[in-house]
C-alpha cells in the first residue's frame, strides 16, 4: 500500500468502509485512500494540501469546502477521451485506479512559473481585460493567445466522449429535493400519506449535515433516524430515492431538470448502461430542502492552503476521519462554527484559539468550547493567515485595533455563517427576502407550488429542520392529493444559540498587506469591489460583469453575498436595496454528453429514408439531406463528379427514360362529400370542377397573399381527393388545412390524412416512359386511355398501386404511388426496365436541372415573398370564387411594376456557370452601393441547350427581356454578364410531356 | 415548458405542440363581404400584449387538435384551453376548467 | 410478369432476435418484438356521424371501439384505438385486410384510409417496459395513469408515436406491461435504434418478428 494516510482518525468516519482499500493518484503521485472517500478527503487524509492553483495570480489552494459549492480543489480526471476538467474534488467519489491532475499550473502544482501574475496583481484588478489590452489597436488578438494560456482552468479532452448519456422524464406529486434532515423528513410525511414522492441527493449518501455533524435524535446518534428513514423511504413503493443526482433546473410548471451520475464512481462504464442521466421531473409539489451554504470571512490570504470553512473542517473529521490539523483555530462571526472546535477536541485535535468578531458571545455552544479550556478571542479577528503552500500560523488582533497575535496553526476554520441554498427558487425568478438574523436571504413567495424547508429557508436548528420538514411534506400530500396523516416528528435538543455579528470584510492587520478573497474561483478580492465601485460599477448586475465575481463554475455561491454586502456598505445602503443577481441553471456545470443524452451523432434527429432507400445506397447513390429526408443527389459512374453524373443522367431521361425516387413529396389523402368545395376554398385555382381520374396542379397561397406551396391534386373516387405538396411544405399544409377544418369550416364534410408514409412514389419520366410501365400496370396506359393529366387506382405488379400522368421534368412521365412495403422492389423493377431501354436513375442534381430547363418554381422561389404573378402563375388565380388569400392579391404593392420577377438567365458567353444567390446589377463596374435589381434562384446546365443556365427574381420581370446585367457575387468575387430570356427554357409549348 | 392542457388527451408537455398565433382574430365570416379593412385586422393587425393572452395551439404529435389557449405572456401561467368553437377571451374569468 | 406481393418492412432484416446485455441465467428486463404483416385501417368520421362510425366499427370488427379518447379496446377482429376526435384505427392482420369492407359500409360517414404500410410496429413489454417509455416521452407511464385500454399519441425520442397498452401488470402477471408501438416508416431505423439503446441498460431480448396483433 501507498501512502500513510497520516491524517486518519483510528477510529472516526462513518462514509468509510475500511476494508475496501483504494489506490489512486493524483499528479502522476500514488495515494490509498478507502471506499467512501472523496477525492478531497483522500488527498486531506494523506496530508496533501495543496491541490491547486487559482484563476488569475496563480496562488496555491488547498480544499475549501466539504460539498458542491468548492471552488478551489479542482482537477482533471481520467485520461484520454475521458478526460474530465473541472471536476470538484469535494465531489468525486474514490475508486480504485482513480487519476486525476491538478489544473492551471505550469510546469508543476510546487513551482508554478505564472504565479508571478501574483507579483504584478495590481496590473490584473478588475477590469484588466479592459483597459490593459485595449491598445495598441490590434494587438488584442496577441495577448489573447497569452492571456488564455496563462488563466483559465482544466482542459477538455479535445476527443469525442465515448460514453452513453440518457434523459428519462419522471412524474410525480411531490419533488423533494435534497436528502438532508428536512427532506427526509419531509419525504417520509409524504411517502406515509400516500404521495408519490421522489427525493433527490448529489451526494452518494443521503443525510447531508446529519452526517457532519455530531447530533442526537431522540437520544440516539442521529445516524440512526437517518438510517431508518432512508431504508423505509427505499422499501416503499411509492418512493423513487435517487443519490448522486443534481437538481440543477427549475423551470415553469414545476419542471425539475436533475443529473444522475449513474457511472462516474466506476473507473470505466458498463457500456451498456448510460454514464449520466438526465431527470425531468414534473411534480404537483415541490419542495426544495437544498440546505445552505457556510460563507467565508474574507481576511487577508484567506486562500491559505489550511483554511477552510469550519464546517467542512468537522466534516471531514467525522465523516471520512480525516483530521485536517492538529493545532487549529477556529475564525467565527456565529455559534455555529464552535462544533467544530467541541469535535476536533473531542477526537483528539488540539484547538488553538477560537476568534470570534462578537464582543460577548455566551450560547451553549461557546460555553462548551470554554468549558474545555479552549482560549475564546472576543471582539477580535483574523487579521492575516500566514504560510506559502501551506498554512503556518494567523494573526489574531482585537477589533478595535492593536498588536496582533501570532498563533501557530496549520488549519484554520473560518465561518461568516450560513446562506440557505436559494438557486432553484431563484431560477424560477421568485424573490428572496433579507432576513436581518442571521443575517441572510431566504425565498420569497414561490412561483409555483413549492415550499423551501430547513436550512434552505433560513431554519438551521436540527429540530426546526425536522418539524418544518415534516409539516411540509404532510401539507404537500394534502395540496396533491387531498387528505393529510399527521406525522410523528423525532425529538431532538435544541441549543440556543446567539445571533451572528454580519462582516463581510475583515480589516487588513497593521502590515497592510494580504489579499482578502471574495470569490475564491475567479480570484475577485475586496479591493476588487471597491474598485467597480469608485469607477462608478455599483449596480450588483455590473459588479458581477466588472470583476467577475459569482462568474466561475462554482456561480458564487460562497461569495455572492459578501460581495454585494461590501458594495452595499461602499454605497451605504442596507443589503436587500443592492439587491441580488439572478441564479439561473445549472446549479452545478452538467456535461453536454448527459445534455444531448441519446440525440448525439446519426440520432442527433431522426433521418428519414424511402422505401428504396437500400437500393440508392447499395447502388452508390451520393445522398443529399433535404429536411429529415435523405435523397439521392446523383448516382456517379466510375469517376464522375455531380456534373458528370447529372449531364448523362439528364441525357438519358430526355433521350429514353429516367426513375427517379419522389417519395418525400407530400401526400395528403382528402375525402368526404364537401371534399370538392374544402379544395376550391384552398386552391387558388378552380376544383369544383375537377373530374373523376383527373389530375391538376393546384397553387395554394397564404392569408397574406404570398404563394404557400403548389403540387398536383388528383380526384380518385367521387369523394376521394389525393393531394400532394413540395417535400419541404408537407408538415405545414397538413397543419394549415387542418386549422380550416377545425377552426374555420367545421361544418365541411372532409377528413384530411397524411399518407406521405403510407406510399412510396417515383416518377418515369422521358419518351420511353409508357413502354417502362405498359407491361406492370394493370390498366390501359394508351395516350388515348390515359392522356396527360389522368389519374387512376390501379396494381403495380399485383401491388396496390396509383398512377399519375404528370410531369415536372417535362417530359412524357408518369408518377407511381406503391403502398410503401412493396415500394422497393416496384422500383427495382422498373429501373431494370428502365435501363434496358437506355436509361437511367436520376437523383435530386437531374431533377433540379429539369425542372430549371422548365421554368418550373421551386422552394428556391416560393420563398414566402413571390406572388402568384411574381412567379408567372398570376393567370392561375380564379375570379369566379373564394379562396384562402384573394383578397390580398390585389394589394397596390403586389401590383408594383417593379417587383422582382421570375425570369430566366443564360451567361453572354455561354459558358460561364452562374452563382446561385447571384445578386443581379446593371454594372459590374460601378462602384458600391449599386442598386440590386434582383437575385439568381437556381442555377444548372442544360446537357441539350449546352450552356449554363439559371432562374432568377428580377425587378420588372421580363419586362427587361434581352437586357444584359451582372451577376455579381462578391463574396467570392465572381462575377457573370448575363442575358434575361424566358424561364421556359425547354419545349415552352410542352409538346413532349402531352406526348 | 409548459403543461397544455389538450381539450381531448388531458395534460401534456408544451413538446407535444406547435403554436399557431393569435386566436382573437377569426377568419371572415363571409369572405366575400369582407372590406379590406377586415381583411387588413385579420391578417396584420396583432396585439402584442404583456399577460394575458388567447393563442391557437395545436397537438401536433398527438390528436392533431387545434385548440385555444390562454396563456399569461409574462409569467407563463397558462389558463383554460377551449375547442375552436368555444369561446375563450384573453381576460376570461377561468370558468369552470380552470 | 412477376407479380410483387411480399411485403418489405424497413425493419426487415434490423430486427432479428438477439439478446442484449443479458447476464447468463438473467432475465431480460424488456423484450421487443417488431410486429410484422399488420393493417391498419383508418376511419375517421364526418362531422356528426361518429355514433354511426362506431357502429359499423363494431359490425365489421365484432366490437365497437371505445368513443373516449385514447382510449383502445381488443376487438375479435384486432385492435380499436382511438387515435383523434371521431377518429379510431382498427388494426388486424394481413392479408384479412376490413379497408373495402369498412369503405363500403361508411360511404356516408367516414373517410376510410389505410395506414399499414405507413408505419411500423415494436412491442415493448417486459417489467421495465415504462422505464424505457420514460425515456422517450414526457407522458406519466406511472400504471395508475397508463394501463391496459389505455392509448397515447406522444412524441418519443424525436418521433411521433401511438403507444397502445394491451396489457398491464394486472392483467398479464408476470409478463409486465405490454405495449405496441406505432411509428412512421421512414424513421423506422432511427426508431429502432432508439429503442434498442433505450432498453439495453435493462436487458433487452429481441424477440423473432411476429404477425398479430393479440396480447400475449
Amino acid at each position: 500500500m501507498i501512502g500513510d494516510q497520516l491524517r486518519r482518525h483510528p477510529t472516526l468516519g462513518g462514509a468509510l468502509d475500511r476494508s475496501k482499500a483504494l489506490r489512486f493518484s493524483f499528479d502522476g503521485q500514488r495515494y490509498s485512500g478507502f471506499q467512501g472517500d472523496t477525492l478531497a478527503s483522500a488527498l486531506l487524509a494523506n496530508g496533501v494540501t495543496l491541490l491547486g492553483r487559482s484563476f488569475k495570480y496563480h496562488r496555491p489552494r488547498g480544499v475549501m469546502s466539504i460539498g458542491s459549492e468548492e471552488s478551489n480543489a479542482l482537477a482533471e480526471l481520467r485520461t484520454g477521451a475521458r478526460r474530465e476538467p473541472n471536476t470538484r474534488m469535494t465531489q468525486i467519489e474514490l475508486f480504485q485506479g482513480l487519476e486525476a491532475q491538478s489544473q492551471n499550473r505550469w510546469p508543476s502544482l510546487n513551482l508554478d512559473l505564472l504565479s508571478i501574475n501574483g507579483l504584478v496583481a495590481p496590473f490584473l484588478a478588475a477590469g484588466f481585460y479592459y483597459k490593459t489590452f485595449m491598445r495598441p489597436r490590434g494587438f488584442w488578438e496577441k495577448y489573447e493567445y497569452f492571456i488564455r494560456r496563462a488563466a483559465g482552468l482544466g482542459r477538455a479532452s479535445g476527443e469525442a466522449d465515448p460514453d452513453r448519456y440518457e434523459r428519462i422524464h419522471r412524474h410525480c406529486d411531490i419533488l423533494v429535493t435534497g436528502a438532508g434532515a428536512a427532506g427526509l423528513a419531509a419525504a417520509k410525511s409524504a411517502m406515509q400519506a400516500g404521495a408519490r414522492v421522489a427525493i433527490l441527493d448529489e451526494r452518494e449518501a443521503p443525510g447531508g449535515w446529519l452526517r457532519f455533524d455530531r447530533n442526537l435524535i431522540e437520544g440516539a446518534p442521529a445516524t440512526v433516524w437517518l438510517d431508518e428513514t432512508v431504508a423505509a423511504l427505499r422499501a416503499a413503493d411509492n418512493v423513487t430515492f435517487l443519490t448522486r443526482t443534481t437538481a440543477f433546473g427549475y423551470y415553469d410548471h414545476n419542471l425539475i431538470t436533475a443529473v444522475e451520475r449513474v457511472q462516474d464512481h466506476r473507473a470505466v462504464p458498463d457500456p451498456h448502461k448510460p454514464r449520466q442521466r438526465i431527470w425531468t421531473f414534473r411534480a404537483k409539489q415541490v419542495i426544495l430542502a437544498t440546505g445552505a451554504v457556510e460563507q467565508p470571512l474574507a481576511f487577508a490570504d484567506n486562500d491559505r492552503p489550511g483554511v477552510m470553512l469550519a464546517g467542512a473542517l468537522r466534516g471531514y473529521l467525522n465523516a471520512y476521519g480525516v483530521m485536517a490539523g492538529h493545532k487549529a483555530v477556529i475564525f467565527s462571526n456565529n455559534d455555529h462554527a464552535y462544533r467544530t472546535a467541541l469535535d476536533l477536541i473531542d477526537a483528539g485535535g488540539a484547538i488553538e484559539a477560537v476568534v470570534d468578531v462578537r464582543p460577548s458571545p455566551a450560547g451553549d455552544l461557546v460555553r462548551a468550547v470554554r468549558d474545555r479550556g479552549v482560549r475564546v478571542y472576543t471582539d477580535s479577528i483574523v487579521s492575516h493567515a500566514k504560510g506559502g503552500h501551506a498554512l503556518q500560523a494567523c494573526d489574531v488582533t482585537p477589533r478595535g485595533g492593536g498588536r496582533p497575535e501570532t498563533i501557530e496553526c496549520d488549519a484554520l476554520g473560518m465561518s461568516g455563517g450560513w446562506n440557505p441554498a436559494v438557486h432553484l427558487h431563484s431560477q424560477t425568478g421568485a424573490k428572496l427576502d433579507w432576513r436581518d438574523d442571521p443575517g441572510c436571504f431566504v425565498p420569497a413567495t414561490a412561483k409555483w407550488p413549492c415550499v423551501s424547508v430547513g436550512a434552505a429557508n433560513g431554519d438551521f436548528q436540527l429540530a426546526d429542520c425536522l418539524a418544518n420538514g415534516s409539516e411540509a411534506g404532510a401539507q404537500a400530500a394534502k395540496a396533491s392529493m387531498g387528505g393529510t396523516t399527521a406525522t410523528a416528528v423525532p425529538g431532538v435538543r435544541a441549543f440556543r444559540e446567539e445571533r451572528p455579528h454580519p462582516i463581510w470584510e475583515v480589516p487588513l492587520g497593521p502590515d497592510r498587506r494580504g489579499k482578502r478573497f471574495v470569490d475564491f474561483q475567479n480570484d475577485v478580492t475586496v479591493e476588487d469591489v471597491e474598485l467597480a465601485h469608485r469607477e462608478g460599477f455599483v449596480s450588483v448586475e455590473h459588479l458581477k460583469r466588472y470583476t467577475t465575481m459569482g462568474m466561475a463554475t462554482d456561480q458564487g455561491k460562497t461569495s455572492n453575498i459578501a460581495g454585494l454586502a461590501i458594495m452595499a456598505r461602499l454605497r451605504d445602503k442596507p443589503i436587500p436595496e443592492v439587491g441580488t443577481t439572478t441564479f439561473r441553471p445549472p446549479f452545478t456545470p452538467v456535461s453536454i454528453g448527459a445534455i444531448a443524452g441519446q440525440e448525439r451523432g446519426q440520432h442527433f434527429q431522426p433521418l428519414r429514408r424511402t422505401s428504396m432507400d437500400d437500393w440508392h445506397a447499395e447502388n452508390g447513390a451520393v445522398f443529399q439531406n433535404v429536411g429529415l429526408w435523405r435523397r439521392p443527389h446523383y448516382y456517379p459512374h466510375a469517376q464522375e463528379d455531380v456534373d458528370d453524373a447529372s449531364r448523362r443522367e439528364v441525357t438519358a431521361t430526355r433521350g429514353a427514360v429516367g426513375v427517379c425516387d419522389v417519395t418525400t413529396l407530400g401526400k395528403i389523402d382528402v375525402q368526404g362529400p364537401d371534399a370538392a368545395e374544402f379544395l376550391n376554398r384552398i386552391y387558388a385555382n378552380g376544383f369544383a370542377k375537377l373530374p373523376v381520374g383527373k389530375a391538376r396542379y393546384g397553387l395554394m397561397l397564404r392569408e397574406d397573399g404570398m404563394v404557400f406551396d403548389d403540387g398536383v391534386t388528383s380526384r380518385l373516387g367521387e369523394t376521394r381527393y389525393l393531394m400532394t405538396t413540395t417535400t419541404g411544405n408537407a408538415g405545414p399544409v397538413m397543419a394549415k388545412l387542418e386549422f380550416y377544418l377545425q377552426t374555420v369550416w367545421p361544418e365541411l364534410r372532409v377528413r384530411i390524412t397524411s399518407v406521405t408514409e403510407q406510399w412510396a412514389g417515383f416518377s418515369v419520366a422521358g419518351p420511353k416512359a409508357r413502354e417502362v410501365l405498359q407491361d406492370v400496370i394493370d390498366i390501359d396506359i394508351s395516350d388515348g386511355a390515359f392522356p396527360f393529366m389522368a389519374a387512376a387506382e390501379c396494381r403495380f405488379a399485383g401491388a396496390p398501386a396509383r398512377l399519375f400522368r404528370i410531369s415536372f421534368s417535362g417530359e412524357r412521365a408518369y408518377e407511381v404511388n406503391v403502398a410503401a412495403d412493396h415500394g422497393a422492389e416496384a422500383w427495382a423493377l422498373t429501373v431494370a426496365k428502365a435501363q434496358a431501354l437506355g436509361g437511367s436513375v436520376y437523383g435530386l442534381e437531374s431533377l433540379g436541372t429539369m425542372r430549371i430547363e422548365k421554368g418550373h418554381v421551386a422552394g428556391t422561389e416560393i420563398n414566402g415573398q413571390t406572388t402568384a404573378d411574381d412567379l408567372g402563375l398570376g393567370g392561375m388565380l380564379s375570379s369566379k370564387k373564394e379562396f384562402i388569400g384573394k383578397a390580398m392579391t390585389g394589394r397596390p404593392a403586389y401590383l408594383a411594376p417593379d417587383r422582382q420577377k421570375l425570369v430566366g438567365l443564360r451567361p453572354v458567353d455561354g459558358a460561364t456557370w452562374i452563382k446561385a444567390g447571384a445578386q443581379l446589377i446593371e454594372d459590374g463596374a460601378a462602384a458600391p452601393p449599386v442598386q440590386m435589381l434582383g437575385h439568381v434562384t437556381a442555377v444548372a446546365f442544360s446537357p441539350e441547350l449546352n450552356t449554363p443556365i439559371a432562374l432568377a427574381l428580377l425587378s420588372g420581370g421580363m419586362a427587361r427581356a434581352g437586357a444584359a446585367l451582372e451577376a455579381a457575387y462578391p463574396l467570392t468575387g465572381e462575377s457573370v454578364r448575363v442575358r434575361v430570356v424566358s424561364p421556359h427554357f425547354l419545349d415552352p409549348e410542352g409538346t413532349r410531356m402531352h406526348g | 415548458m409548459f403543461i397544455i392542457k389538450c381539450p381531448y388527451c388531458g395534460e401534456r408537455d408544451v413538446t407535444e405542440f406547435s403554436y399557431g398565433g393569435d386566436a382573437t382574430r377569426a377568419y371572415p365570416q363571409d369572405p366575400a363581404q369582407a372590406t379590406p379593412e377586415d381583411w387588413h385586422a385579420y391578417v396584420y393587425e396583432r396585439d402584442n400584449p404583456r399577460g394575458w393572452h388567447v393563442e391557437w395551439w395545436q397537438h401536433s404529435q398527438g390528436c392533431r387538435q387545434w385548440l385555444k389557449l390562454r396563456r399569461n405572456t409574462l409569467t407563463h401561467e397558462l389558463g383554460r384551453t377551449a375547442l375552436p368553437h368555444e369561446p375563450l377571451s384573453p381576460d376570461d374569468d377561468e370558468g369552470s376548467d380552470a | 410478369m412477376a407479380e410483387i406481393t411480399q411485403r418489405r418492412s424497413p425493419l426487415g432484416g434490423r430486427a432479428e432476435a438477439r439478446d442484449i446485455n443479458i447476464p447468463d441465467g438473467g432475465t431480460p428486463g424488456v423484450a421487443l418484438q417488431h410486429r410484422t404483416g399488420l393493417c391498419i385501417t383508418q376511419a375517421a368520421a364526418y362531422p356528426g356521424c361518429d355514433a354511426a362510425l362506431r357502429a359499423s366499427l363494431a359490425e365489421i370488427a365484432g366490437s365497437e371501439p371505445d368513443a373516449r379518447p385514447n382510449r383502445s379496446v381488443a376487438a375479435p377482429a384486432g385492435r380499436l384505438i382511438w387515435t383523434g376526435p371521431a377518429q379510431y384505427w382498427l388494426v388486424t392482420e394481413d392479408p384479412q385486410n376490413p379497408a373495402s369492407d369498412l369503405a363500403e359500409a361508411t360511404a356516408e360517414t367516414a373517410a376510410i384510409t389505410e395506414q399499414g404500410h405507413g408505419r411500423v410496429c415494436l412491442r415493448l413489454s417486459g417489467r421495465d417496459a415504462r422505464l424505457v417509455l420514460a425515456k422517450g416521452s414526457t407522458i406519466d407511464f406511472h400504471p395508475s395513469h397508463f394501463a391496459a385500454g389505455d392509448c397515447a399519441q406522444t412524441g418519443l425520442l424525436s418521433v411521433s408515436c401511438l403507444i397502445d397498452c394491451i396489457a398491464d401488470e394486472d392483467s398479464a402477471p408476470g409478463v409486465g406491461p405490454v405495449f405496441d408501438l406505432y411509428s412512421a416508416r421512414s424513421t423506422a431505423e432511427h426508431f429502432l435504434e432508439w429503442a434498442i439503446e433505450a432498453a439495453a441498460p435493462h436487458g433487452c431480448r429481441i424477440l423473432t418478428p411476429g404477425s398479430g396483433i393479440a396480447a400475449p
